[in-house]
């Protein structure tokens, strides 16, 4: 069969559909295979610091590891002949030349790789676990031991989400724009939250209206079968199966139903429909087919990302997992443990790919390995192409286009201007898009109010950077010279008493040297001076202060001054607080002054001082209330300043934390960090994916297969995993943590999408007439595909951006963010851990709102922008 | 009937990849890789036959509603 391009084509040859399953299937698995191998071989490089291209390891790859990361204490299994191991290694590799030394290099990697993929990596470096009468001290037995409790935990979701998705997809169906349909649609952008937030405002929920907590370790498995214990198990599991299932269920629903309701519009469907095909091969045939690869390949970027959420989940209830065993080997630096479990990690996605593929390859008969079911060139036609393109190399004047037209001759800044002339051309089409679709978005009232709160989240980015410059936030987080101390700890936010009947008490602050505390100085008979110090302010509260501070700096030369304190209430009692000489600090609290509980009756300072005993109700009396301190000085010059602090329980925007901190330092310093790094990491990952696909697409052969290849490495790698440990054992830097987070992204399910769309571009007419006049490579990719892609690339952008935020704040919670800068999930972090969820979850509160709020706003925008870009979904 | 088939196929994939961890956590098995592995691929496979199936089930009678 001869072509226009003068090449002979082959038909395909016929197989049956079992060979063809197993062969595709086969295939697959030999390419997963090697992929889990290069996985892997990055994860010991990283491990390794990269020592494993120098060869100098041991004959243990647990044992070896172990010591790179503690020297001080050598590890693993065969540690005491790994010493003589390195040295004969080594020299044999130094002996070794030429061919030889490659073959012993590629010996020693695929050793340690090898012993990587089959988890023989020695005993756990610093910690074990005890199940069932067994002391599991291998990598490989402690990760067998614990690998079921977080299938379980994944598989049980899994059984709720079959069961429920496919029950709300049945009732969506029986009515289109339904209040179910509306309810999913409209809720579907919650699946962008990880599975740990919900998590989170499941157990606030469950601790205060059901005193229900399922957070906490179990602190030992059975060794045999109790029935108590499945009860207990169900209990302890249900919040976490609960929170996996909801992150997971409305973009299964939405993505499903949207992707149908796409491509069932189209001209062929209704064709096929009028010519009278039953609905049921039209919905499998016609339906189904095209919509699977889409679907497979969504499917699967939403099973990865579940095992990217695994760690957290796990870690914020404490189940003890893979991902929390992987969290507390990261603590203990135990890295052949970490390696072990990067590893199974890698394997589980592998699974879940190689079987998504396997049903993919029956249910579409088109699938196929090779050349069969596709045209393929002959011989001869191949050989035609290589004496074309050496002939191009060896004559570069000569060169032609596909079509035999001359190209051009340009110089290099030639090439180099013309480039950077296409990516503008492409940057103002984009925007003059963009901005035409702004125009589009203001119809809809949800991408208004998203870009309302995309606005809002901006300005006040802008207000915090130029107010609170970046070293004075750092230093003011850090709590450097002491300008926390004069707030209350764990104080609700201000606004908090505009929904309390009785306000609770704010802090009140009287010092003499601001002149809100008077002071009187007299002279006694021997002319040495006596200062009084009055105290007056006004309670309105019922509520007691948290605390009572005092801090007094005497000014004397050598005898120290006498005070006494008298606190006279509104009702008139005078309360003799006692005098002393001295104090052991300046700074004093009254609840923890040994010497001034002898004047204080009761159990807190704040009760005695503030309720009148003979009332019943234990209230604080309202009114004006004065602390009068005297201090007598037995030297002729002598004075003396002191500040009162009566510490409330609230205080300003956003309340305090443990440590005093005000957070809505934190709030505010959240805000442009969170935004920075989910638009850069967003922006970065898009354009680079968009843009590798495009090579991809454009020059097809190797460069296309590589990056086929890259993608499929990357879905085998576990990518948070990977990044927690570059994080932990090299650098917590913002910029280190953005650049890792991209350089993961970068192959991910991005590329097939743009891949899938450019390749359809490149059918185009107009393609192929711009290669007829000798368009070159690059321009055709910048100028010709690129901007037809801008409308993918928008939505695309806005939808990973809260997931970048969340990214953000789920890394500040492990604790693997940069240590100065404060943002919303440090103060998650400070806060679950200072027990925010056993009182005080109001702490929570106001992150998580911001979180949210940051969410939503994008979101919104994203499903109005995927209604203007793709106008079938106007109707869903 | 590709549908319904799926959906069923699809419930007892979900069912093996919940039951053979939860009866080794419980230890009424032993633990062993091959058997999690396996139970992970049979949970996920099945979650997706299952939605395949429904969305099927789905598209055909909503294309049956349509024809009257």
């Amino acid at each position: 069969m001869e072509t226009e391009a003068g090449s002979d084509l082959r038909l395909p040859q016929e197989t049956g559909p079992f060979s063809r399953v197993i062969k595709y299937t086969i295939f697959r698995g030999l390419t997963l295979l090697l992929a889990v191998m290069v996985g892997v071989y990055l994860t010991i490089f990283i491990a390794s610091r990269g020592r494993i291209i120098e060869g100098d390891r041991g004959d243990n790859l647990g044992g070896w590891l172990g010591h790179i990361w503690r020297p001080s204490g050598v590890t693993g299994a065969g540690s005491a002949e790994r010493y003589e191991d390195i040295a004969a290694e080594q020299l044999a590799l130094e002996k070794a030349e030429g061919v030889e030394k490659v073959w012993v290099f590629l010996k020693y990697n695929f050793d340690l790789v090898y012993q990587g993929m089959t988890l023989d990596l020695g005993e756990v470096a610093n910690f074990w676990t005890y199940s069932g009468g067994e002391v599991n001290d291998t990598v490989s037995a402690l990760i067998r031991d614990t690998l079921p409790r977080t299938l379980l935990l994944f598989g049980t979701s899994n059984l709720l989400l079959f069961f429920v998705s496919i029950w709300l997809a049945l009732r969506i169906s029986q009515r289109n724009h339904s209040i179910w349909d509306k309810l999913v649609a409209f809720l579907s952008p919650l699946s962008a939250i990880p599975g740990w937030i919900y998590g989170l405002f499941l157990t606030v929920i469950a601790v205060r209206y059901l005193d229900f907590n399922s957070r906490g370790m179990i602190s030992s498995w059975p060794g045999e079968f109790q029935i108590e214990f499945v009860f207990f198990f169900v209990k302890r599991f249900s919040l976490p199966i609960l929170a996996l299932f909801i992150s997971k269920l409305f973009q299964s629903v939405y993505s499903w139903r949207t992707f149908f309701m796409i491509y069932s519009a189209e001209d062929y469907i209704e064709l096929a429909q009028a010519k009278g095909i039953p609905n049921r091969m039209l919905t499998r045939r016609y339906l189904m087919k095209p919509t699977l690869p889409a679907i497979v390949t969504r499917f699967s970027m939403m099973m990865v990302s579940i095992w990217q959420e695994a760690i957290v989940l796990e870690l914020f209830f404490s189940v003890s997992g893979i991902g929390h065993l992987f969290y507390r080997a990261l603590e203990q630096n135990d890295m052949p443990l970490i390696v072990g479990l990067t590893v199974v990690f890698s394997y589980l996605l592998v699974i879940s790919v190689f079987f998504l593929d396997f049903i993919y390859a029956i249910v579409d008969p088109r699938v196929r390995l090779g050349s069969e079911g596709r045209l393929t060139a002959s011989r001869r036609s191949i050989i035609l192409r290589l004496k074309r393109q050496i002939s191009s190399w060896l004559n570069p004047l000569n060169r032609k286009t596909r079509y035999g037209v001359q190209k051009v001759r340009t110089t290099f800044i030639q090439r180099v201007k013309g480039i950077f002339a296409d990516f503008w051309w492409a940057v103002r089409y984009a925007f003059e898009l963009s901005w035409e679709n702004l125009k589009q978005l203001l119809r809809y009232k949800s991408a208004v109010a998203g870009l309302v709160i995309i606005a809002i989240l901006v300005i006040v980015s802008i207000y915090t950077v130029v107010t609170i410059p970046y070293s004075q936030a750092v230093s003011m987080w850090r709590g450097e010279g002491n300008i926390w101390v004069d707030n209350p700890q764990k104080a609700r936010p201000a606004w908090f008493n505009l929904f309390l009947k009785d306000d609770l008490p704010e802090t009140i602050v009287l010092d003499t040297a601001d002149g809100t505390a008077q002071k009187l100085i007299t002279f006694d008979d021997d002319g040495f001076p006596q200062v009084d110090l009055f105290y007056d302010f006004d309670y309105p509260y019922r509520g007691t202060p948290q605390e009572i501070v005092m801090e007094i700096i005497p000014e004397y030369e050598t005898k120290l001054p006498f005070f006494s304190f008298t606190w006279i209430t509104p009702d008139g009692r005078e309360l003799d607080l006692g005098s002393y000489s001295s104090f052991a600090a300046n700074r004093f609290t009254f609840s923890q002054y040994n010497k001034l509980q002898q004047g204080i009756v009761g159990e807190k300072p704040q009760e005695f001082l503030f309720v009148d005993p003979s009332a019943e109700d234990g209230k604080a009396v309202p009114g004006k209330y004065q602390l009068h301190v005297r201090a007598r000085f037995f030297e002729p010059e002598g004075d003396v300043e002191a500040k009162l602090v009566i510490l409330g329980e609230v205080f300003g925007l956003a309340g305090t934390d443990f440590r005093r901190r005000d957070l809505t330092l934190a709030l505010l310093w959240g805000t442009p960090v969170a935004l920075s790094f989910g638009f850069l990491a967003a922006i970065c990952s898009s354009l680079l994916s968009m843009v590798i696909a495009a090579f991809g697409a454009w020059y097809r052969g190797w460069v296309d297969g590589l990056v086929q290849r890259l993608v499929e490495i990357n879905m085998v790698l576990p990518a948070f995993p990977v990044a927690l440990m570059v994080y932990n054992f090299y650098s917590k830097r913002i910029w280190v943590i953005l650049g890792v987070t991209v350089l993961l992204s970068i192959f991910g399910g991005g590329i097939k999408t743009y891949r899938s769309v450019f390749l359809q571009v490149r059918e185009n007419l107009y393609i192929e007439s711009a290669q007829s006049y000798g368009t070159s490579n690059l321009r055709m990719i910048f100028r010709y595909m690129i901007p037809r892609v801008i409308s993918v690339l928008i939505p695309q952008v806005v939808v990973l951006i809260p997931g970048y935020v969340f990214l953000e704040t789920t890394l500040a919670y492990l604790n693997m963010s940069d240590p100065y800068l404060p943002t919303w999930g440090k103060v998650l972090r400070d806060s679950l851990n200072s027990g925010a969820l056993s009182g005080d979850t109001y702490l929570l509160a106001m992150p998580m709102a911001w979180l949210m709020l940051t969410a939503f706003g994008f979101l919104f925008v994203a499903l109005a922008l995927e209604k203007i870009f793709n106008p079938r979904l106007k109707d869903v | 009937m590709f549908s319904k088939k799926s959906i069923v196929i699809g419930f007892f994939l979900v069912l093996f990849g919940f039951l053979a961890p939860f009866l080794m956590v419980l230890k009424i098995i032993p633990s062993s890789f091959w058997l999690s592995f396996l139970s992970h691929g049979a949970s996920v496979s099945g979650l997706f036959l299952g939605l395949i199936g429904a969305s099927g089930y789905i598209e055909t009678r909503r294309r049956k509603k349509s024809d009257y």
